[in-house]
């Protein structure tokens, strides 16, 4: 009797433990991303200046961007900040503390599944309730990473940490000059498809956050739509920042193509690749060397 | 609604004529008190004599009742007229105002979502085909499947140069304009802080000489500060921190830093962190006669991230720190004279506020809370709360480097806080806050405090029932610049008004 209840007593702690390991950690092939929200809504930037103006911080770790420590790729955005730095809501919805290790402070657009999630504040003013674009929510701080003083943020699916997918962040920022028209928030933006040539925007953030890190490679890869194996179309052309790929010759006219680029680091990080889309936590730099189904765009070659 | 009192008062000898108005959805209780005059005294005397001799008592009637109904719609069109001037719609747009002296205000137009959509609609190309409903169905149903960026939800394609077009419209759209100036008073200039960071900006010519502004300052790419009365504007980067003069638009360089010396601390910081947080400028301010800045940074204390304020001289670029004796945070909130900075010092549990002067000495101002949070701050005066967000606010004069408190508002709701707010006006005869509709907390008013009487007004009647404040701040001294929302369905419609007090 008391052996059984020993023995119940160590799997419910097995238990807890691997349940809380699974909540905060993220496994190989872990879903961390998801596409666009939608490309209408705008968010404004998260700091202003004391004549009320937005400040468009440099940007130190964009999303998607891989790298040593954390999520890898990075599943938001972050900016360096002083400590107490004014934190202001970068769309209107309602708050809520999330009382989690990052002093996550969750803002929910309208009854949508969209949040904003602002971390690791010294302190958050506005708890709960409703708050305007521009509404001051708390203090920048190094809550959960010492010394790192820095704002995460970025749009999620979920109210908490656990189980939420990052959606791309530059959709909301496509009208803000300041970073680019989104293309300082995220590894890769404005993938297009023009005249059977698809075409790719993907830069990092660099050592100096200045965003203009160039990528030591940007590949394709594509297939036929209903075919499972992925082929190597090889580095995409470059100019500045953008890449392209043109489809013609490479399937007859009308077949419908799938494809995804891989965008590879220019530093020193053990896995240095980022999707696009992006869809995995660390994923294998080898569509075809796991079962696991990658993202991909697709569109028809005429 | 309209109610008329018409009351004789027989004894004193005079006829009252009250007016009283009340309008449903205005704010405003209009009285127009009109006692006739000595000559009216003797028309009434008259009157009541007539009256007396019976035969002539309906001329009387008559009379009085013709001088009644002249009197009444004289005092109506006053008063409609007063309930009309007090609010004075700017534009349908949302603007933002750059007070840059009593008399001259930069106006700034912010984008709107119609703005958005009328883009959008600009960038389709309605050359191509569309994509058809069974591919746009597919990649819906299907997480893995992604529709690329110049497709839109209906499968119309963007221009391949929509980027250039967008560019331009925004730019087209976001203009600043000096406030009731007929005439073109705009010069424009680009700034380069580095190779890779140009600066667009602007000089406008105002009754009290030149300022410059960032050509659209709600979106570009460095951070900027006005100087006292204008007459300087600072922008600073990673790169360094300029100072411009805005009557010969030259640009100088402050900072010293050299590019070596910050490419070392990046390395340090990502060698510690993963990534550069070197912050190496911010929050650069003037003192009150831009003969010092000040800037904090957090480039001393990669490790811990504890952040420093320096003190500048701008001609000479010497500087020196003034937080350095204790390992905690601040933050700089404004100068309060020449040598003063009023800071927020940051403990593990809250904050406090204290004033540095240039030498490094520090003193702290006793506050019921440690969470005190300024409102705002005018020469010597403070407006602040134990709490962000309290319906208490306090105001206090500072005073030896001490807190004297003056006198209390208490405002109807939780107080909204907005960047760049100011509650005091220039002559710090009146203070305002922004406050929460207790009953419905997506809405917002204004509640002003004069300093003077005592006196209060709540401004919540709005020109339509369901519109509220989303943005505030002083025009005049007796005027207030508003953004006001008015929420149809899931969209908010954005206009710009000034409302005269009473």
């Amino acid at each position: 009797m008391k052996l059984n209840k020993k023995l119940i007593t160590v799997l419910i702690g097995i238990l807890i433990v691997a349940t809380v390991s699974i909540s905060f950690g993220y496994s190989y092939y872990s879903e961390v991303f998801r596409g666009a929200y939608d490309a209408t809504t705008r968010w404004n930037s998260p700091t202003r200046n004391s004549s009320g103006y937005s400040t468009w911080v440099e940007i130190n770790s964009k999303w998607s961007e891989p790298r040593t420590t954390g999520t890898s790729p990075h599943v938001g955005i972050d900016i360096p900040l002083v400590y107490g730095t004014k934190i202001y809501a970068v769309m209107p919805g309602t708050v809520t503390k999330t009382n989690d290790q990052y002093n996550t402070l969750s803002q929910r657009y309208g009854y949508s599944y969209l949040y904003c999630h602002y971390e690791h504040m010294s302190s958050i003013i506005k708890t709960s309730g409703y708050a305007y674009t521009g509404d001051l929510l708390g203090y920048s701080g190094d809550y959960g990473v010492p010394g790192a003083n820095h704002l995460h943020w970025g749009a999620y699916d979920e109210n908490g940490l656990s189980g939420r997918k990052a959606y791309r962040n530059e959709t909301f920022y496509r009208n803000a000059s300041a970073w680019n028209y989104g293309r300082n928030v995220d590894v890769y933006s404005q993938c297009q498809w023009n005249s059977n040539t698809a075409k790719i925007t993907a830069v990092f953030s660099a050592w100096d956050n200045d965003n203009d890190e160039i990528p030591a490679e940007v590949r394709i890869y594509h297939r036929k739509a209903g075919t499972s194996s992925w082929t190597d179309g090889g580095v995409m052309s470059r100019n500045g920042f953008d890449y392209t790929y043109d489809f013609s010759g490479k399937y007859s006219s009308g077949t419908s193509v799938e494809w995804l680029v891989r965008i590879k680091r220019n530093v020193g990080v053990s896995r240095p690749y980022a999707w696009a889309p992006s869809k995995y936590y660390n994923p294998d730099p080898n569509p075809n060397a796991t079962s696991y189904r990658y993202a991909y765009f697709t569109n028809t070659v005429y | 609604m309209t109610i008329l009192i018409i009351h004789f008062t027989t004894s004193k000898w005079v006829i009252q004529l009250v007016v009283f108005r009340y309008i449903v959805n205005a704010d405003c209780n209009c009285i127009i008190s009109i006692p006739l005059n000595r000559e009216n005294h003797r028309l009434l005397f008259g009157c009541k004599v007539l009256l007396r001799k019976g035969k002539e008592m309906k001329r009387i009637f008559v009379l009085c009742m013709c001088a009644f109904l002249l009197l009444s719609s004289l005092a109506f069109s006053y008063s409609n007229e007063s309930v009309n001037k007090s609010w004075q719609q700017i534009s349908d747009d949302q603007y933002k105002v750059t007070k840059v002296n009593k008399k001259d205000k930069i106006m700034t137009r912010m984008l709107d979502d119609y703005d958005i959509a009328e883009i959008e609609h600009a960038l389709i190309d309605t050359t191509k085909e569309k994509v058809s409903d069974k591919q746009l169905s597919k990649i819906k149903e299907d997480d893995f499947i992604f529709s690329v960026d110049n497709i839109l939800q209906d499968g119309s394609y963007l221009k391949e140069d929509h980027k250039k077009i967008k560019d331009k419209m925004i730019k087209d759209k976001t203009k600043s304009y000096l406030y009731g100036s007929d005439e073109k008073q705009e010069n424009s200039f680009t700034l380069e802080t580095k190779d890779k960071n140009k600066v667009s900006m602007k000089q406008y010519k105002t009754s009290k000489g030149y300022v410059v502004i960032p050509d659209n300052p709600n979106d570009t790419n460095v951070k900027f500060n006005f100087g006292k009365d204008f007459k300087k504007t600072y922008i600073f980067d990673a790169s360094g921190i300029w100072s411009i003069d805005s009557d010969s638009k030259v640009a100088k360089k402050i900072s010293k830093l050299e590019e070596d010396d910050y490419k070392k601390m990046v390395d340090k910081s990502i060698d510690m962190h993963d990534s550069n947080y070197v912050v190496p400028y911010d929050a650069v301010m003037s003192n009150i006669n831009d003969s010092k800045i000040s800037y904090i940074t957090n480039r001393n204390n990669i490790d811990t991230g504890k952040t420093d304020i320096f003190v500048v001289d701008p001609i000479t670029g010497d500087e020196v720190c003034i937080t350095e004796k204790e390992n905690k945070s601040y933050y700089p909130i404004e100068w309060i004279d020449e040598s003063h900075i009023l800071a927020n010092k940051f403990f593990s549990d809250g904050f406090s506020l204290v004033i540095i002067d240039v030498d490094g000495n520090e003193y702290k101002l006793d506050t019921d809370s440690n969470t005190p949070f300024i409102y705002s701050i005018s020469n010597e005066y403070i407006a602040y709360a134990d709490e962000i967000g309290s319906e208490v606010i306090r105001i206090a004069r500072i005073e030896n480097n001490s807190l004297i408190e003056v006198d209390q508002v208490v405002v109807p709701g939780r107080t909204r806080i907005r960047a760049g707010f100011n509650g005091f006006n220039e002559d710090m005869t009146k203070f305002m806050a922004l406050y929460i509709n207790p009953k419905n907390e997506e809405e917002s008013f204004i509640y002003v405090y004069n300093l003077l009487d005592k006196t209060t007004q709540d401004i919540k009647n709005l020109p339509k029932g369901n519109d509220f404040v989303q943005e505030c701040s002083w025009f005049e001294d007796n005027s207030i610049f508003m953004i006001l929302g008015n929420r149809t369905g899931k969209t908010i419609d954005m206009s710009s008004w000034l409302r005269t007090l009473n």
